[in-house]
């Protein structure tokens, strides 16, 4: 490991200091880097935070690197199995549309809309969590039975529900538009908070007995501060490991949604969306099924194991580097 | 114990009634008028229309439409449907019994293999086969059910057209005509082998990994190391002390989970046309009526507050030092 690696936020690590003993020069390391460190160790979490990104920006110019249009017809060049010839490498369907060039518009609506998942119930979760860890006592007892009663819904149900009855179709909320994959994205978030909530809650349980609370309490912070800038950042590694995994839980339950009919609604690209039109054109087209999910399975395992690495690179208690 | 029992019931009956207050006004306000759609349609009859929105109070404000919603849910076995005016009860009995063959073979299947495997992974921590699992497990993981659903159809159709043999039927819970006796369970089986193997999949994927990760707790406890120490013989220890324990992180999640199901594999019997609970719930969805909606909601939700009170039971029964309050 490289020794002029330094921390990425906030790092101290530019502090040098002389070790006494032998007069080697040693450079003080910061939490990030330390974690830092510790996930690049990780070789299959490394490489699927690659293949993530480079996934990201395929799909963030969609646009510009996608050889046709999303709705391109070609009707001399129908039903094509995957070839090389004009770039259809994932075949064509019976209207002559380019596949490829579809699977890569719906990573970009799936992944844009599993990020807004993953931020909005990281926010709500954690928000809630810290509020009922917290304070404790009454208000504790009320959020938590409320995220209990959220659990036991049934889940795929309730997003159903949700997403055909508000869901379907653009909104205008005081003059500005929300588009209809983003309200897929609300409704989700709206369910998906819950895990987070009881991460957090668990945390500022223990964390609110420690000195260092009581000694900014004593200096006179307020609840609030106390809450986010003292005991917050205590937490950033399980929130980011879980907001990770939500990203994946995020993209395969949309994925889903669109699938049975009530997700993402046409002219937006979805993946699970992709995968019931080739459904709907028989099983001789297996081309228009097995790609666009082969493409959800790479990006949901790339997930996994880059939270996987997080996991453990997050974890202050581990401050070993070297295996 | 009784008490507790007692309380939890009394505590879910007084949140079922909340929630059913709440989707109902979800339901019925969200989708506006139900019968919207029908009077755009050219060739209808307009006042058939307006007889249906008279019988089903849908010119009512919310509470009286819930108040007649829980009339007729407590009183009429939830009701009729919206358009036909069929009752409601019967059919979701029959769906109910369809997906409980579906649910109770799959998940019995995925627990014998999962522990099978969990176990056998945690005795052999870091070995080829613990590793080959754990790809396995994060494979089955990140793939939607639906997609492996559609992919075991994909093979089948190929392999038809190919060889022209049908390995497995790819859709529906019967052939058209299915005979009787041992010929219909056959044929029920023979039509119930691709979605069960689905549904096994994904439950194996997480049980395997929670029974290794319990049982890699239980063998680096304590009391057996104890076990160990007073010279009992391999097996036993792990057998009948650590492998009993493992177990029990286990036994809730596969209630919670159970309780799930029963409201129906929705994707696996959507993709696989299976007349069962989750499809009955996508086809209501479908035609937009409130009533089937609202009934599967209140069934699926007892059921899995009765799973979870299960599960909190069998805990206490299995770890005895788990107190009610």
């Amino acid at each position: 490991m490289s020794e002029t690696r330094q921390g990425a936020a906030g790092a101290t690590a530019h502090e040098l200091e002389l070790s006494y003993e032998s007069g080697v020069e040693v450079e003080a390391r910061s939490q990030w880097a330390y974690a830092r460190m510790r996930f690049m160790r990780h070789r299959l979490a490394v490489v699927s935070l690659v293949v993530l990104i480079l996934i990201g920006l395929v799909g963030a110019f969609a646009p510009w690197i996608a050889p046709y249009g999303f709705d391109e017809l070609d009707l001399d060049n129908t039903t094509a199995p995957p070839t090389l010839e004009g770039w259809h490498l994932f075949g064509t369907d019976q209207l002559g549309r380019d596949y490829l060039s579809r699977v890569i518009f719906g990573i970009r609506t799936s992944l844009w809309v599993a990020l807004v998942v993953a931020l909005l119930s990281t926010a709500i979760g954690t928000t809630i969590g810290a509020v009922a860890g917290y304070f404790g006592g009454q208000v504790d007892n009320l959020l938590m039975r409320f995220t209990d009663l959220i659990l036991t819904l049934p889940g795929l149900a309730v997003l159903l529900t949700a997403a055909v009855y508000f869901g379907q179709d653009d909104s205008v909320v005081f003059g500005v538009t929300i588009p209809q994959p983003l309200k897929i994205g609300l409704i989700l978030a709206f369910l998906f908070w819950t895990s987070v909530a009881r991460i957090v809650r668990g945390l500022f349980l223990s964390l609110r007995e420690k000195e260092f609370v009581e000694a900014a309490k004593a200096a006179g912070a307020t609840d609030t501060r106390i809450m986010f800038r003292h005991m917050l950042p205590n937490c950033v590694g399980p929130i980011i490991v879980n907001a990770t995994l939500v990203v994946a839980t995020a993209i395969l339950v949309e994925a889903a949604l669109s699938f049975i009919g009530f997700g993402i609604q046409p002219p937006n690209a979805a993946l699970g969306k992709l995968i019931s039109d080739g459904q709907g054109e028989g099983f001789n087209l297996w081309w228009l099924v097995t790609f666009p999910g082969l493409v959800i399975v790479i990006i949901a395992l790339a997930i996994n194991f880059v939270g996987d690495g997080l996991r453990d690179a997050l974890d202050p208690t581990q401050r070993r580097v070297r295996g | 114990m009784l008490q507790y029992v007692v309380r939890r019931l009394l505590y879910s009956s007084v949140v079922l009634i909340a929630a059913s207050f709440l989707v109902f006004v979800f339901v019925a306000k969200g989708a506006g008028d139900p019968l919207a759609p029908y009077y755009l349609a050219p060739n209808i009859d307009k006042e058939g229309l307006e007889r249906i929105a008279e019988a089903k109070h849908l010119n009512e404000n919310v509470f009286v439409r819930y108040a007649y919603w829980v009339r007729d849910a407590v009183t009429n076995q939830f009701g009729t449907t919206l358009l036909t005016n069929e009752p409601i009860l019967p059919d979701l009995w029959r769906v109910m019994k369809n997906t409980l063959q579906l649910v109770v073979v799959a998940e019995l299947l995925a627990i014998l293999f999962a522990v099978a495997i969990g176990v056998y992974s945690a005795l052999r921590q870091y070995s080829v086969f613990d590793y080959t699992a754990t790809t396995f497990s994060f494979l089955g993981l990140a793939t939607p059910v639906f997609w492996l659903a559609l992919m075991l159809q994909v093979a089948v159709v190929q392999i038809y057209l190919h060889t022209g043999h049908r390995i497995f039927p790819v859709a529906n819970l019967n052939s058209v005509d299915p005979g009787s006796g041992l010929s219909f369970v056959l044929d029920r089986a023979h039509h119930l082998v691709l979605p069960v193997l689905v549904l096994m999949v994904a439950s194996i994927a997480s049980y395997s990994r929670y029974m290794r990760a319990s049982m890699l707790e239980v063998i680096n406890s304590d009391y057996v190391r104890t076990a160990r120490a007073k010279g009992l013989p391999e097996s036993k220890v792990t057998m009948k002390h650590a492998f009993r324990n493992a177990l029990i992180p286990l036994v809730t999640l596969v209630a919670l989970n159970f309780g799930a199901l029963l409201g129906g594999a929705i994707v696996t019997e959507t993709v696989f046309s299976l007349d069962g609970m989750g499809l009955y719930f996508v086809n209501a969805l479908n035609v937009a009526d409130p009533y089937p909606v609202m009934a599967w909601l209140m069934i699926t939700a007892t059921m899995i507050i009765v799973f979870n009170l299960i599960a909190d039971i069998a805990y206490g029964f299995l770890d005895p030092r788990v107190r009610y309050e």
